[in-house]
């Protein structure tokens, strides 16, 4: 296919291909429209001929007319004709011309004239004589006669003379025998002619395997265009100079064959254009546009740029003076209206700066509004919040991307910091999973050592030492995992309403003996209605157990630890109070601390976590613990929001 | 004998029980992954079995999965993990219970013990006796004033029987302390939350295996005791 389309000479050999099949065409359509006029598919031979000599013989009819009126010698121009003429002036009978002598006649016409003869005055006498009543007499010096003519012409059957006539008739004859053959003369060029063209305009620009732009496609298409217009209405202005037959066949002949390759080679132009893409781009008007459009850009990207870098401040300046000169200038061009027109209605010119005011305004506010809810959501905590800019401009448009992306950056911290934590609860998790293997073998083999009852007294201390100490390991183990997961968030939590004072009896009695065994009274003092707050029960268990542990551990023997529960102002304030046993040290915020102890030796069993696990617990649940340390006194107070009783369980 | 296989990949461990269980004087095998216990158990006569689940090639999980399309011999999970959705998967999958580790010896003893009573001898399916209630091992004798835990009896303050009389009828219910209080000593309670949670931990001393970790009487926190109905 490549090489079809891009083949010189089979294009050439197709161009003037077209042009043949495009003649065949059109004398063919011509003929078969001819034909079809004078009824060469319904009719018979000699009906058609007489149809057509009929009208040839009106035509001439009519030549004659335009001879008299001309005053030429009508015999002269007939003496070679198969055609005869009666001329007779209707008022008087007189025949003028003739010379017909009643030959057959094959086809005959009618034509009128009207003639009006001017004379001078002085014939008058004369003309009264020849033609009577028909004299008008204008003023004093001219008359003049109307006279009525009737021409008819025949045309003779038997055409003895070699003329115009004779040849029609020999051509109905010729049209008769090809009438059939012109039809499909004009299909198969017509098919003929629609193949090439597809082939030339699939071919058109086709290059050395590539499409190519040629001399004439360079050419801007709108200029291309007004040159074939104009070829085409000087061919249309040139055919004043045909007057007879002859040459109008010529002229048609040429101008045609002209005008079809003008017209060829601009369609074809077209094509390779569409195929290129560049029919618009390739006009003058565009390019005109694009130079002129290239220096609005610059001049507008100038002052764009001018008011970008101009403060926000300078900017509104800037709108305001602009405004003003408006205003002013709508207020002297209203001035001078009402002076011109004394019209009030006038001032309704002020009404579209005002509701471009209002609108302002209106749009300023709602962009306030919406940038204040983003600040606030985004200070609220909820990084995932997006201010949504999509009808916003300008500086607005800046400061909110601002913001969306400080939010970014915050997201990023804050995911970076939840990853680690995971990441650090999982070691912590994995780690201590580690550590219980081995501490299963040396707590199970310690036993064993114990259970053989070694008979030397060191070795028993020794292996008194190594249970407990293993012991403590155990809990510590135990305490980490729960010390990340607490502080991780990283437990399930299910608040339902708890009875406060339930727990706390619960615990109290879980705890009896150890506080027995500690030397510890406790004074539990509760209000007489229950208090329920929202908290998962196992969790405040926890929480409950760590600080009873401690108060066992380090509440001075002998002394009373305190339970308070009271319900005030709608929050609930569980406080532990004891006495400690050894001195205090550190500080109540270091206490909360992982690993923090209340002695600083560090004798005591325990892993220093359990303020700290009941602290992240207690924050898990919604609740505030806070610790207090006055002197010896230690107070820790849990408080939750009072719960209504009754809901959940 | 009571035979029972110990699969840990921790030989140290495996040796510890080894020596506890033949002290109580039950025989034993050893196995070292979850592929070896599987093998074991298809060509021995084994009572009960002891399995870590964290161990190489054949994990505990896997390996129980394999056992139970052959056999129901009671299975006790030894587990590090300790997460509640451990201990979760391993009884759904078909494990009878579980120790964490690091576990006291008495305590395997006991839940070994407990396990064994529960398939040799109950077989599992006995039928309750009129008089009784039965929950799990737990058998009350309403008539004799006798509680038997596996088949052995305890001792119980009358106070203890009451109280776990009561939750036993109503098991699988929570209890407030108040609604204990009231029905087991006749009268209206005012702050004795503490005195029926005193009873209930020596209740629970007497009938669990670990009072730490209930398996019958759970403590619901916050709002009172409850026995566990199906066990």
């Amino acid at each position: 296919m490549k090489k079809i389309a891009d083949s010189l000479a089979l294009k050439i050999a197709a161009v003037i291909l077209s042009y043949i099949t495009a003649l065949c065409l059109v004398l063919s359509v011509f003929a078969v429209v001819v034909m079809g006029y004078y009824k060469f598919y319904f009719g018979n031979r000699e009906n058609v001929t007489a149809e057509v000599l009929g009208d040839m013989a009106q035509k001439e009819a009519y030549y004659i007319t335009n001879l008299m009126y001309m005053g030429e010698n009508l015999s002269k121009y007939y003496s070679d004709k198969n055609v005869y003429f009666v001329v007779t002036e209707r008022e008087n009978g007189k025949i003028f011309s003739s010379n017909y002598n009643g030959e057959e006649y094959i086809a005959s016409a009618d034509s009128e004239a009207f003639f009006t003869d001017w004379y001078p005055i002085e014939e008058l006498p004369e003309a009264m004589e020849k033609y009577g009543d028909e004299i008008t007499v204008i003023g004093t010096d001219e008359f003049y006669v109307e006279r009525e003519y009737e021409i008819k012409v025949y045309i003779a059957e038997n055409m003895t003379k070699n003329d115009i006539f004779s040849v029609a008739v020999k051509l109905v004859e010729i049209g008769f025998k090809l009438q059939y053959a012109v039809i499909f003369i004009m299909l198969g060029s017509l098919i003929a002619f629609i193949v090439i063209m597809c082939y030339l305009y699939y071919a058109a620009g086709h290059k050395n395997g590539t499409i190519r732009l040629n001399m004439l496609d360079k050419l801007p298409f709108d200029v291309y265009a007004a040159i074939i217009a104009g070829v085409a209405i000087i061919s249309v202005l040139g055919a004043d100079i045909v007057n007879d037959l002859a040459t109008a066949i010529i002229y048609i002949f040429i101008v045609g064959t002209v005008d079809y390759f003008f017209a060829l080679g601009f369609t074809l132009s077209f094509a390779t254009r569409v195929k290129t893409g560049t029919v618009i781009k390739n006009t003058l008007i565009y390019r005109l546009i694009a130079f002129l459009g290239k220096y609005f850009k610059k001049l507008f990207g100038w002052i764009g740029y001018i008011i970008s870098n101009l403060s926000l401040v300078k900017k509104s300046v800037l709108l305001i003076c602009v405004g003003i000169i408006w205003e002013i200038a709508m207020i002297a061009f209203m001035l001078w209206m009402a002076y011109c027109y004394a019209d009030e209605a006038i001032i309704l010119l002020l009404v579209p700066i005002n509701i471009a005011g209002i609108a302002a305004v209106l749009y300023f506010s709602v962009i306030l509004q919406k940038i204040k809810k983003g600040g606030e959501r985004i200070a609220g905590g909820d990084l995932q919040y997006k201010i949504d800019t999509k009808y916003m401009y300008g500086e607005f448009k800046d400061f909110c991307n601002s913001l969306n992306n400080i939010n970014k950056g915050l997201q990023a911290a804050v995911d970076e910091k939840m990853r680690s934590e995971r990441f650090k609860t999982e070691l912590i998790t994995n780690v201590s999973h580690d550590i219980k293997t081995p501490l299963t073998s040396i707590i199970n083999y310690v036993d064993l050592i114990k259970k053989e009852n070694p008979e030397n007294e060191a070795v028993r201390q020794y292996v008194e030492v190594l249970d407990r100490q293993s012991g403590r390991l155990k809990k510590l183990v135990e305490d980490l995992v729960e010390a990340s997961k607490a502080s991780t968030g990283n437990l399930s939590v299910n608040l339902t309403v708890c009875d406060v004072s339930v727990l706390l009896g619960q615990a109290l009695g879980e705890f009896e003996e150890k506080l027995l065994v500690a030397g510890v009274k406790p004074v539990l003092r509760i209000p007489e209605k229950s208090i329920c707050i929202m908290a998962d029960g196992r969790h405040l268990w926890r929480v409950f157990d760590n600080l009873l542990s401690n108060v066992c551990k380090y509440a001075l023997p002998g002394t009373r630890a305190y339970l308070d529960v009271e319900d005030k102002d709608g929050r609930v304030n569980i406080t532990f109070r004891n006495i400690s046993r050894y001195e205090l040290n550190v500080s109540s915020d270091e206490l909360m601390e992982r690993f923090v102890r209340g002695d600083a030796s560090r004798n005591t069993e325990g892993s220093g976590l359990g303020l700290s696990i009941a602290k992240s617990l207690v924050e898990l649940q919604g609740g505030v613990m806070e610790i207090c340390v006055d002197g010896d006194l230690f107070k820790a107070t849990v408080s939750f929001d009072t719960a209504v009783a009754g809901e959940g369980v | 004998m009571y035979k029972i296989l110990i699969c840990d990949d921790e030989r140290d461990i495996v040796a510890a029980l080894k020596i506890y269980l033949e002290a109580e004087g039950y025989d034993t095998l050893c196995a070292y992954n979850g592929n070896e216990a599987v093998e074991i158990l298809r060509t021995n006569q084994v009572n009960l079995l002891l399995m870590d689940i964290m161990m190489p090639e054949c994990d505990g999980i896997t390996a129980m999965a394999k056992i139970r399309d052959f056999s129901n011999i009671p299975i006790i999970l030894l587990t590090a993990k300790g997460e509640d959705t451990d201990k979760i998967l391993g009884l759904n999958v078909g494990a009878d219970d579980y120790i964490t580790k690091p576990f006291n010896p008495v305590e395997v003893i006991a839940r070994v013990r407990s396990q064994l009573r529960r398939y040799m001898q109950l077989g599992g399916n006995k039928t309750d006796e009129k008089s009784g209630l039965t929950i799990g091992n737990i058998e009350l004798n309403d008539n004799a004033k006798q509680v038997t835990v596996d088949g052995e009896s305890i001792s119980l303050t009358p106070t203890e029987f009451e109280i776990l009389k009561l939750l036993m009828q109503n098991a699988g219910t929570v209890m407030s302390p108040k609604e204990i209080y009231r029905r087991v000593w006749n009268d209206e309670a005012y702050g004795a939350e503490s005195t029926v949670a005193v009873h209930i931990r020596h209740l629970r001393e007497k009938i669990e295996i670990n009072p730490a970790e209930p398996r019958y009487l759970k403590v619901v926190w916050a709002h009172g005791y409850k026995m566990e109905k199906d066990i």
